[in-house]
């Protein structure tokens, strides 16, 4: 897919396998992947690459630090960059507090590569549009 | 038998007070069998007399009466003045008076009396003086008519008593089915609510590893696509295991929504709606779906349907689960109809098929959680609509012949008060 190739992108999940999966999905399209396991680690990588990073995914039910959390200091922090949620424990309520937070979608898993990439595609066009 | 249920309606308003929700329904359902072991619910032998008059109808009471009126004449006549009879006279007016009515007991006094008087005048005792037995015949009469009088007035307020146990009985019974059924709805409902947040705590942690094999297995279908490349071999054998594989996680996808569905349900956001006017928009949409099961759609909604106070999406979600059921029992097509109309306080939404049908035993069970005649279903799919039925006060009832089709149908009452239903305080008596 044209549009993510080259993209960076960071995945925030405690889940390994998921992690692993997600990572060979995004790669296989073009995507340079960085992996997180906790949320502090991600703002860490964020602070460190904040110009670097084109998008994040983050699961919501992680230890220490919930993904709400997540993007609310990631939005604050970086708050033109995207955030994708990505959890199992979705309902009404988490969806709308999580894009209240400044999250740009909210996916419920399980879900598909055709249905990843198809969100991927309405982010990054808007992405370039605006930053043009 | 008042005692009794005087007892009765004691130890409830008792158990009302103290007892612990889980002895009190263990105690309806005693005190219930109790009432049916006592005869209660059959009428017991002395109640009976109100329909013996009806069964023996007043001209009747009243010949068999004067038969007996003359039979004591005669008998009086033959026995003559030395032995006192005139006591027997009681038997006829008594009978009348409590059989019959006071008008019967009245005039019986007065034929008792004329025939004693009669009898008197035959066994040719002389009098001192000539109006002696016609006084004492007035003095018969009298005593008749007081007892004419007491009899019927005992009658009319045993009548009275009777009608009132029988009511009380009745409005006893009433309410110990309608407590029972909020007591098995209420354990239900805690029961499903426990249910549901397992449900949902497994279904969430189910799908985080689903989540991976789905990702997994798209890496793997141009895994098979890149190998048979290099190794000129035709990718498609592969493809079709992958497939297979997509089409299972699919099926544990769709029972941990259904899950989920059921779990997440919320409480109903109640807006005045018109049933009709959403049915209409909503099953436009399905008419693919129908076409593709062969089944030709009917509609015969009620024009004058009163307005509902209820959650739009949940009666639709409610009526999608009983449409796609009729579909899924009608395998070779048919027809399915979707009825609305209200009746006694209710509005009522029915979807009939015309599919293969269900057993009294199926019929029975089909509200239970997780029952279902179907190979792929949850069985949830009807508990949900149950559940948005009790939730909205209203429920849901199925008739079925087998081999002919099934007809559910909600019920939605249309009173003011729709926040009350749980309490069983402004809840409609079922209609039983």
């Amino acid at each position: 897919m044209k549009n993510i190739r080259n993209k960076s992108v960071l995945i925030i999940d405690d889940d390994t396998r998921m992690l692993r999966a997600l990572k060979k999905v995004l790669a296989g399209e073009g995507c340079t992947v960085t992996c997180a396991t906790w949320v502090v680690d991600a703002v860490e990588i964020l602070t460190e690459r904040k110009k670097q990073i084109d998008l994040v995914i983050t699961d919501l039910r992680m230890p220490f630090v919930t993904g709400i959390t997540g993007v609310y200091a990631i939005h604050k922090m970086l708050p033109r960059l995207p955030i994708i949620v990505l959890t199992a424990f979705g309902s009404p309520d988490v969806k709308a507090e999580c894009l209240r937070q400044g999250a740009r979608a909210f996916l419920e898993k399980p879900l598909d590569t055709t249905h990843l990439l198809g969100v991927l595609e309405e982010i990054f066009p808007a992405q370039d549009i605006r930053a043009g | 038998m008042e005692g009794q249920t005087m007892k009765l309606a004691i130890a409830l308003l008792h158990k009302k007070l103290h007892g612990h929700r889980n002895a009190l329904t263990a105690s309806l359902q005693d005190e219930h069998e109790m009432l049916a072991q006592n005869g209660m619910n059959q009428p017991h032998p002395l109640w009976r007399l109100p329909r013996w008059r009806i069964s023996l109808s007043g001209p009747w009471v009243i010949s068999l009466a004067l038969a007996l009126t003359v039979s004591t004449g005669i008998l009086n006549y033959v026995m003559g003045r030395d032995v006192a009879m005139s006591a027997l006279y009681l038997a006829p007016i008594c009978w009348a008076s409590w059989v019959a009515g006071r008008r019967a007991g009245l005039l019986l006094a007065v034929i008792c009396t004329v025939s004693w008087f009669m009898a008197d005048l035959k066994s040719g005792y002389v009098y001192l003086h000539p109006l002696i037995p016609f006084w004492n015949a007035l003095m018969l009469l009298a005593f008749f008519l007081v007892v004419v009088y007491l009899l019927s007035a005992f009658q009319a307020a045993h009548h009275h008593l009777e009608e009132t146990v029988q009511k009380r009985t009745a409005a006893l019974q009433a309410e110990i089915v309608e407590r029972k059924r909020l007591e098995i709805a209420k354990v239900q409902s805690e029961r499903l609510a426990v249910v549901g947040t397992m449900a949902a705590e497994v279904a969430h942690e189910v799908r985080n590893p689903l989540s991976s094999i789905i990702l997994n297995l798209d890496l793997t279908y141009k895994e098979i696509d890149r190998f048979a490349e290099k190794c000129e071999h035709s990718p498609e054998e592969g493809h079709l295991l992958v497939d297979e594989m997509r089409a299972e996680v699919r099926r544990i996808q769709n029972v941990i929504e259904d899950y989920l569905r059921f779990a997440r349900l919320p409480k109903p956001q109640r807006r005045p709606m018109e049933l009709n006017k959403l049915l209409d928009q909503k099953l436009a949409f399905l008419n693919g779906e129908f076409e593709q099961a062969g089944v030709k759609p009917r509609i015969n909604f009620d024009p004058a349907l009163m307005t509902l106070n209820a959650d739009a999406e949940q009666l639709w979600q409610a009526t999608l689960n009983l449409i796609r059921n009729g579909l899924d029992a009608m395998p070779g097509g048919g027809e399915l109809t979707v009825s609305t109309w209200q009746e006694g306080g209710h509005v009522r939404l029915r979807v009939t098929d015309t599919g293969r049908g269900m057993t009294k035993e199926q019929v029975e069970q089909v509200f239970v959680p997780f029952f279902t005649t179907k190979p792929e279903g949850t069985g949830l799919g009807l508990t949900l609509v149950q559940q948005i039925a009790t939730e909205h006060g209203g429920h849901v009832e199925c008739e079925s012949v087998p081999g002919k089709g099934s007809s559910l149908t909600i019920f939605l009452p249309v009173h003011k008060n729709p926040d009350m239903h749980f309490s069983g305080i402004a809840r409609p008596k079922p209609t039983i």
